[in-house]
């Protein structure tokens, strides 16, 4: 069993027992059998010695636990990593950043406190999963959309907190950007609650998110300065009508006009999701074609165009997503395609899907795309499950590389350009190409994904972890650099954002000494360390 | 055969039938559980097409379908071959791309239902 730093068993054992006092030993895992449910399912270090092992884990049922664990936490110095779901799977599942840690396992508090469809804004608990909040509010019939990601049992706070992404209008994508009201307990144990939430009595704490002076709630997300444990979730009013269309335009060169407009649709709050593509490229999944023509480097820009006129083909695609009543969303349509035939010559279009909302149950399950409908769903499993492409080998887990660039054809071709090049000096076929396409996650960024398997296997681990590695020191050459990581490679990512000799991280690990001067929430998480445990870094 | 043979051989298999399918409250309580836990993945319905894999099936049910192919149902309720500690075991340690379920998910009374109705006389 692994202990927590500087605490001898007979120590823990106490601890261990002032915790059953408060939760009840039913909620005290200590076990080894009980502590290996902690471990991350997709550890890059899984079976060595660096993977991430809890010390023991315990369960709390309300609030008022919560601190009272808290304050046995400071009495013993003992690190607590708070998990919501536990379900970040790829970023840490529900495994702690530094060994020795007790998880706090919040799945027992999953109360939705309200759903409201006037005001259109959720308060949850951080136990809540997408799922349950979903069923609550088709089993009330109640007018509003979830913006989700892709697996439906994560948390929507968890989720928002590990700045986590969705699939329909910009402003709700941004799952932090869209929280409205936290509740936290501080690495002291107080009760805080922020914006309109810290007026007692206020009936507008899911409303007005600021109040007035110092707004702290981004203090809380990808951080190790509190235990969040209630979050107001803005809600989109459930549209009326969804229609998808396609865009495409015909050469390597249209790129550029085509995300600029793609940007002024998505700014001026016109579109949802905009899906970009590549009829010549494949996809996130398929980036075989392009192997032969990347045999001997990039290729030039003139080879790019012969390529896509040898095939016939558009170079590029975007579908978009439009949300809204009928009359709108048809309007909005027409004017997509006036504005993309005034600027990209030979851009064609094409009509997808229509579909009034909500949709009827029956009709649920054969939708191809469920979360951008907003409904949860387990069907991105498809893609690390064993599946016709790698029957023979499938990957036990995965470590998502998601490299954040400017909303520019050139930032897109320099990521891929150079994630190409971190795959091909492994000896790997390049997961990316010159017609690779971003993802919109955030509205103001793009995303361009790789994803390096994980394995139960310490020499293909060893590979795998290399590779990330080598990917994040190529695109931060570049000036880029990830949003969300796990645990093994969370200082490597943090350490690209050096500016002006790492001011930010000084400044955030000041803050850590003054908020929790014991060190006991998530040390380590995203580089922040306490000052007893600064050594540790690296 | 008389129609009042017919009636009451038709009842008698009916009934028999019915007393088949009924599940012990250990079993329904299981089939709850796995219809939140496991279903979304393991399931028998359709699921939607993603990026051209597991079409027509859900992920988990496809990979089984892949990983088998034929030799055993890909839908786990239908398997008859199941035993107590291979559930066991997967459920709490994950197996590829499925992760470790915990007992603040499932607990183990939980667990013990499902294999009860996994596993159930069929």
């Amino acid at each position: 069993m692994a202990l927590p730093p500087n605490l001898s068993q007979a120590e823990f054992n106490r601890a261990l027992n002032e915790f059953e006092n408060v939760v009840g030993a039913d909620w005290v895992f200590s076990s080894d059998a009980d502590v290996a449910l902690y471990r991350d399912s997709y550890s890059p270090f899984w079976g060595e010695a660096e993977e991430r092992i809890a010390s023991a884990a315990v369960a709390p049922d309300s609030v008022e636990e919560v601190q009272e664990i808290v304050r046995i936490a400071n009495r013993y110095r003992i690190p607590l990593y708070p998990i919501s779901t536990g379900r970040n799977l790829t970023y840490g599942g529900a495994a702690p950043t530094l060994s020795g840690s007790v998880v706090l396992d919040l799945k027992r508090m999953n109360r939705i406190l309200e759903v409201n469809d006037e005001r259109n804004y959720a308060l949850v608990e951080p136990g809540v999963s997408y799922f349950d909040l979903y069923n609550y509010i088709t089993e009330r019939g109640l007018n509003v959309m979830l913006d989700i990601p892709d697996p439906g049992w994560g948390s929507p706070m968890g989720n928002s907190l590990d700045h986590g992404v969705g699939y329909t209008m910009g402003p709700y994508r941004d799952h932090f950007g869209s929280h409205i009201g936290l509740e936290i307990v501080s690495a002291e144990g107080e009760l805080i609650r922020t914006g309109a939430g810290a007026i007692p009595g206020s009936d507008a704490w899911q409303d007005f998110h600021y109040g007035a002076g110092p707004s702290i709630d981004g203090l809380f997300a990808q951080s190790n300065f509190g235990i969040v444990t209630k979050m107001g979730v803005k809600l989109m009013p459930m549209p009326e009508t969804y229609m998808t269309v396609t865009v495409t335009v015909p050469r390597y060169q249209d790129f550029q006009a085509m995300i600029t407009e793609v940007n002024y649709l998505e700014d001026s709050m016109l579109v949802g999701m905009p899906t970009y593509g590549s009829p010549v490229g494949g996809g996130l999944f398929d980036p075989a074609p392009l192997t032969e023509l990347m045999q001997n480097g990039w290729p030039t820009t003139e080879q790019l165009e012969d390529f896509v006129s040898a095939q016939n083909k558009h170079a590029w695609s975007v579908s978009f997503q439009l949300y809204g009543p009928e009359e709108i969303v048809r309007a909005t349509w027409v004017a997509i395609q006036r504005r993309f035939s005034e600027k990209i010559p030979g851009s064609a279009f094409e009509e997808d899907v229509f579909y009034n909302l909500p949709i009827p149950a029956e009709d649920i399950p054969a939708l191809p795309d469920k979360a951008r409908l907003g409904i949860p769903n387990l069907e991105i499993f498809h893609i690390v499950n064993r599946n016709p492409m790698n029957d023979n080998d499938p990957p036990d887990g995965h470590a998502d590389m998601f490299t954040m660039t400017p909303r520019t054809a050139e930032g897109v071709h320099t990521a891929s350009k150079v994630l190409a090049e971190a795959y091909q000096e492994f000896g790997f076929a390049p997961a990316t190409h010159p017609f690779t396409t971003p993802i919109t996650f955030y509205s103001r960024a793009f995303v361009v994904a790789v994803l390096i398997p994980t394995w139960r296997d310490p020499a293909k681990n060893a590979v795998s972890r290399a590779l990330y590695e080598k990917c994040l020191d190529k695109i931060a050459e570049q000036g880029m650099g990830t949003y969300r990581t796990n645990p093994a490679f969370q200082e490597h990512a943090i350490s690209k954002y050096s500016f002006n000799d790492n001011a930010l991280l000084k400044y955030q690990e000041k803050l850590k000494d003054s908020i929790d001067p014991n060190g006991i929430i998530s040390p380590g998480r995203y580089g922040i360390w306490p000052a007893h445990m600064r050594n540790n870094r690296g | 055969m008389s129609k009042i043979t017919v009636f009451c051989l038709l009842l008698v298999s009916l009934i028999t039938n019915a007393q088949a399918q009924e599940l012990s409250p250990a079993e329904a309580s299981g089939k709850v559980v796995f219809n939140k836990w496991c279903e979304p993945c393991h399931g028998r319905v359709a699921g939607g097409v993603f990026g051209g894999l597991g079409a027509n099936a859900l992920p988990g049910t496809s990979a089984l379908g892949v990983k088998y192919k034929g030799d055993l149902p890909p839908v786990l309720e239908d398997r008859l071959d199941l035993q107590p500690i291979y559930i066991r075991t997967v459920v709490r340690n994950g197996l590829y791309g499925m992760p470790i379920t915990r007992k603040t998910e499932v607990s183990e009374t939980d667990l013990d239902n499902i294999i009860a109705y996994l596993t159930r006389a069929r």
